[in-house]
């Protein structure tokens, strides 16, 4: 709020006849006097921060003079990026000086909620915001609910611990529910049930001779972007690069192959390229082993006898050729994927030719679909059969990075929120539709898009409250309007945010929340260049205005509350075991409290007596300078034998996966076969272990929606939050087939010429779950049959630019995700967003 | 140096500028106040300007039925959220792109600097906001008042020049174009005519005391 000044110095000037301010000193509201103020308009200075605009999270420096940021680089410091950025970097200075941001703390005035109502939000102290929260939540432990409470989590740094693991449990809710699953949980599934390894891989580019992307736009998104920008030009000099995407996609367009695959149908792609590796005798004798007498007995069709073959590092490749790959031909394949034998054979001979310094790079796009789990295993499994795995020039693990957890708080939680915390999650994680295998967990991972339905059914349980932070599942989430109906029913809801967001349509109370650039602090890690690092987000300006950082400060100022309400536990929890790890002193404010919980997370890596890997500080201030922590390069062939599966083998039967799925079939008193029907996979005994073919799921009927609706990333979107921005709207064509100020609808002009529709053609997309209306655009680039449109626009409620008119709640096109049903990969429990899940129709509008 | 009656004039004016800042903060129990004392004031600068601020007043009594009456306006006005509907940054107006802390925000805070001011440290809005062009405003008068030097006069009439006085047409255009009250309407009407009153006001200033022109 803004500081008001008495207004006596009018009533001493009407009185006296002389301005009150000129006898003494002036009435100053927004200033201070300072004579020495010109002589601190000081020089520019570079100050290290970190980006997290999309999910690669870059060590950066910006440029302040003047208390402005005026310009972003690549921290130097940083070995992963060597100090590069992409194009979203920049555009994050329209992001924190957008003037449409939330700038104060707000309560809603009209009661009624929904997408064509006003919230009138009107202006409120923090201390009104946090007492209408904090005296919510006293209700629901009153009433001992307190599992009703849900915390979601859309982007984080990793103080989120702070408020979405202690703070939910402390106060007594087993619901910290994060976005993960609606990001790219399916593409981990299938490095875990191969190699072990439920995480993003890196990618030895220096080394490589062949990229393979599946689904993946390494120079535009997901991820490593500024890197693959800055040595693309050597790897295209030394290397070839094969993209299987259904649209030249900008890495396509500088590819030496492209396969426009059919939506959802790379799995068929992969195993056809796995039958060719086999049969042309080019898997790794190194990793993989070969047959006892060395002569290749794997021949179409031909089941081979288990015992002739000795394998090294792997689990099942004969296994995995008699029950699938022996009939995956080419020719098979050709049908199915829409991609020519001959293209299949040449990229899998080429591929595996240069191995094992080659990448089978899993993105997205070809493993989240209802189905994508075998995809992904099918594809993360060539880099098993030619031996690329955790190997030079292939793809990687990563190093870890030495951090501290947050301390131990159960000796604060009570009765009360012993008992809350019990309940099973909010999400249907674990549900025998919902298997989320994280880990090979069932029920380990996160449902983020059943959340929406969890609240409408209330199954598991009623939910009365939620607080969300950095998130906007109204518009992020497939099946969107099942959000905006979710939202409207939930009775309290707070939206920490940015930038005003769909979701914020809803909200009770709205809190400004610190950029994570510019105005925050806290730290990520990441990994590129076989490099693991920490980078800080630092508070490189002083915020304009009144906001708070999302996973320290607020929670702080809510637990001072609930204190003051009677629950004292999660304040005595932060001040008691967030002491400064330099001075011992207790936190007294939310931003001592920051700065505490961060020099104690990074610790292990500031303090040169503890830090004996990697870079070395000699302080904490050394640290804050530099901003960020590169590890030593990761090595090669460490994980040969040692993978973290059951066998610890790679592998391509997946006694990982059996396990998993045997755990939780017997948890619903079920077989595994009634788990895989359940979960809408066509087959049934030991093909559920290893990676096979499974027809891409698609809603729609042919004949009522002729066409295969796909959607991809561009490469300015800072997480669908860009679209506010001038920069990006008048860029947009730096997406291949885009065009400026507007959203398309890419559709192959043999389709539009059948359909009547050209260029610049309001048209309407309909699917069965949902209709969006955009603009027309025939473009070579979409492979026939199917329509291809980027995620980002469409927006209703983010901004004055983000809309076409938002007073008349007309979006700028329209948003994917209310065309796209929620459907899910259960075994990962991601959204299915990619994979042509849905057929559409289009009429002119 | 100014006489008596020109010292009373600036002193008058200063306390406007204050009094017009202060309305364009949040309303809040003390509105009223800065009313009434605005009152007391603007005629002698404003043709019908009681009539401005009689309607201001009457508008203003709808908050003891509605607490919120005024504060949903001046949200949507002036703070958003989703879409800030009159702007109250002079980056808005004056630079190429919708964001504030542009190039000309940076020269208002050069000017402040220069006339010896920085924006308070517990102060959370842009540096021009409209409440914060209005202050200084106040503070060159009131600087000219204290030491009789002319180029706080100076700095005022470049400061509008430059700033304000350049954006507070299309400011004023937004505000009438989509307020929903007399009370927004009169404040932001009574602000453009007084900023141009004070401009000329000024130029009559120099060309009458001075050989300098403003």
């Amino acid at each position: 709020m803004m500081k008001i000044s008495r207004r006596g110095f009018i009533k001493l000037s009407v009185a006296t006849g002389v301005a009150a301010g000129i006898k003494g000193k002036p009435i100053l509201t927004a200033f201070a006097e300072n004579s020495n103020a010109v002589n601190k308009l000081a020089q520019g200075k570079w100050k290290s921060t970190t980006c997290q605009g999309c999910t690669t999270w870059c060590p950066v420096q910006v440029y302040v003079v003047n208390g402005r940021a005026i310009k972003v680089r690549g921290n130097p410091n940083s070995k992963a990026m060597e100090g590069k950025v992409c194009p979203r970097a920049h555009m994050s200075l329209q992001q924190v000086y957008d003037p449409d941001r939330i700038k104060v703390p707000m309560k809603r005035t009209n009661p009624k909620k929904g997408r064509n109502e006003d919230p009138q939000f009107v202006p409120i102290t923090w201390d009104e915001a946090v007492d209408t929260i904090a005296e919510k939540m006293m209700e629901l432990r009153k009433n001992q609910e307190t599992h009703k409470y849900v915390t979601f989590r859309g982007r984080y740094t990793y103080m989120r611990d702070i408020i979405y693991d202690a703070f939910t449990k402390i106060y007594g809710s087993p619901n910290g529910i994060s976005h993960s699953a609606i990001c790219a949980e399916a593409e981990k599934f299938g490095a875990y049930f191969t190699e072990g390894f439920w995480d993003y891989r890196d990618y030895d580019l220096l080394n490589t001779r062949y990229v393979l992307l599946w689904g993946a736009d390494p120079l535009a998104s997901n991820r490593q972007v500024p890197r693959v920008l800055n040595v693309w030009g050597d790897v295209l000099d030394r290397a070839k690069v094969a993209v299987i995407d259904p649209r030249l996609s900008a890495t396509a367009s500088k590819a030496d192959e492209w396969l426009p695959v059919v939506p959802g149908e790379d799995g068929a792609l992969a195993l056809a390229m796995a039958h060719v590796i086999l049969v042309e005798g080019l898997w790794s004798r190194e990793f993989v082993g070969d047959f006892i007498d060395v002569i290749n007995k794997f021949s179409p069709g031909v089941s081979v006898q288990e015992d002739t073959f000795q394998e090294k590092y792997t689990y099942g490749v004969v296994k995995w050729w008699n029950m699938e790959l022996m009939n995956r031909t080419p020719e098979w394949a050709q049908d199915i994927t829409g991609v020519p034998a001959e293209q299949i054979r040449r990229v899998a001979v080429d591929f595996a030719s240069n191995a094992p310094n080659v990448i089978s790079w899993l993105a997205p796009g070809s493993a989240m679909q209802v189905r994508g789990a075998y995809s992904a295993m099918a594809c993360h499994a060539l880099n098993g059969l030619v031996g690329s795995v955790d190997n030079k020039g292939g793809t990687l693990q990563g190093m870890k990075v030495p951090a501290n957890s947050i301390p131990k708080y159960d000796a604060y939680v009570d009765e009360i929120a012993a008992k809350g915390k019990k309940y099973p999650k909010m999400d249907q994680r674990g549900y025998k539709e919902f298997p989320a295998l994280n880990l090979g967990v069932s029920g380990g991972g996160v449902v983020t898009n059943r959340a929406a339905d969890s609240i409408l059914n209330e199954d598991p349980y009623e939910i009365k409250m939620a607080i969300g932070y950095w998130n906007n599942f109204t518009f992020s989430c497939t099946g969107a309007s099942r959000w905006e109906k979710a939202l409207e029913k939930l009775p309290f809801f707070a939206h920490i945010t940015t930038h005003p967001a769909e979701m914020t349509k809803f909200a009770d109370i709205v809190l400004p929340a610190a950029h994570h650039k510019y105005e925050r602090w806290g730290y990520v890690k990441s990994k590129a260049n076989r490099y693991a690092y920490a980078t800080m987000n630092q508070r490189v300006i002083e915020p304009l205005w009144d906001v708070r950082m999302d996973e320290t400060e607020i929670p702080w100022l809510i637990a001072e509350k609930l204190a003051q309400k009677g629950y004292p536990n999660l304040f005595n929890y932060y001040q008691n075991e967030f002491q400064d790890p330099e001075t011992g002193k207790k936190p007294t404010n939310g931003m001592e409290f920051t700065l505490s919980a961060l020099k104690m997370f990074t610790q292990p890596i500031w303090d040169p007596a503890l830090n004996n890997k990697g870079d070395k500080f000699q302080g904490w201030q050394d640290f804050q300078e530099k901003g960020v922590w590169n590890s030593d390069p990761y090595p090669f062939k460490e994980k040969w034998g040692n993978f973290g599966t059951e066998t610890k083998m790679f592998e391509f039967y997946s006694e990982t996966l059996k396990h998993a799925l045997e755990k939780h079939a017997e948890k619903h008193t079920t077989d595994v076969d009634d788990i895989m029907k359940t979960c809408k996979f066509t087959v049934t005994g030991e093909h559920s272990f290893i990676p096979h073919y499974e027809p891409a799921f698609r809603w729609g009927e042919e004949n009522e929606y002729p066409f295969i609706f796909f959607e991809h990333r561009s490469r300015l979107n800072r997480e669908a939050r860009s679209a506010n921005c001038s920069w990006y709207q008048d860029c947009k064509d730096v997406d291949p087939g885009d065009e400026k100020w507007d959203d398309v609808a890419k559709i192959n002009p043999v389709d539009g010429v059948k359909l009547g529709i050209k260029t610049g053609d309001k048209i309407k997309l309909i699917s069965p779950t949902g209709q969006i209306e955009c603009t027309a655009k025939l473009w070579q680039g979409v492979r026939p049959g199917t329509i291809g449109k980027c995620y980002g626009q469409g927006h209703w409620a983010y901004g004055r630019i983000a809309a076409k008119d938002f007073q008349k709640m007309l979006p700028r096109g329209g948003n994917n995700n209310e065309l796209l049903p929620a459907d899910y990969d259960r075994f990962s429990g991601s959204t299915a967003r990619h994979g042509g899940v849905t057929r559409i129709k289009v009429e002119r509008v | 140096m100014a006489n008596n009656n020109s010292t009373k004039v600036i002193e008058q004016r200063a306390d406007i500028y204050k009094l017009l800042s202060l309305l364009f903060y949040q309303p809040n129990h003390e509105t009223a106040g800065y009313l009434k004392d605005l009152k007391e004031l603007i005629s002698d600068y404003m043709y019908s300007g009681i009539d401005f601020i009689d309607k201001m007043e009457k508008d203003l009594e709808k908050t003891s039925a509605n607490a919120n009456y005024l504060l949903v306006d001046y949200a949507r006005l002036f703070v958003g959220p989703f879409n800030v509907l009159a702007a109250p940054y002079g980056s808005l107006y004056l630079d190429n792109e919708r964001t504030v802390m542009g190039d000309s925000t940076i020269d208002a805070c050069r000017q402040y600097a220069e006339a010896g001011l920085e924006i308070d440290v517990s102060f959370k809005e842009a540096p021009d906001h409209i409440a914060v062009e209005l202050e200084f405003l106040y503070y060159l008068n009131y600087r000219y008042l204290e030491t009789n030097e002319l180029m706080y006069l100076v700095k005022q009439g470049d400061f509008l020049h430059g700033h304000l006085g350049f954006w507070i047409d299309h400011f004023t255009k937004a505000v009438l174009k989509n307020s929903n009250t007399d009370f927004y309407v009169n404040l932001t009407v009574i602000t453009q005519n007084f900023i141009k009153e004070d401009m000329q006001f000024l130029k009559e200033f120099a060309d009458n005391n001075f050989s300098v022109e403003l």
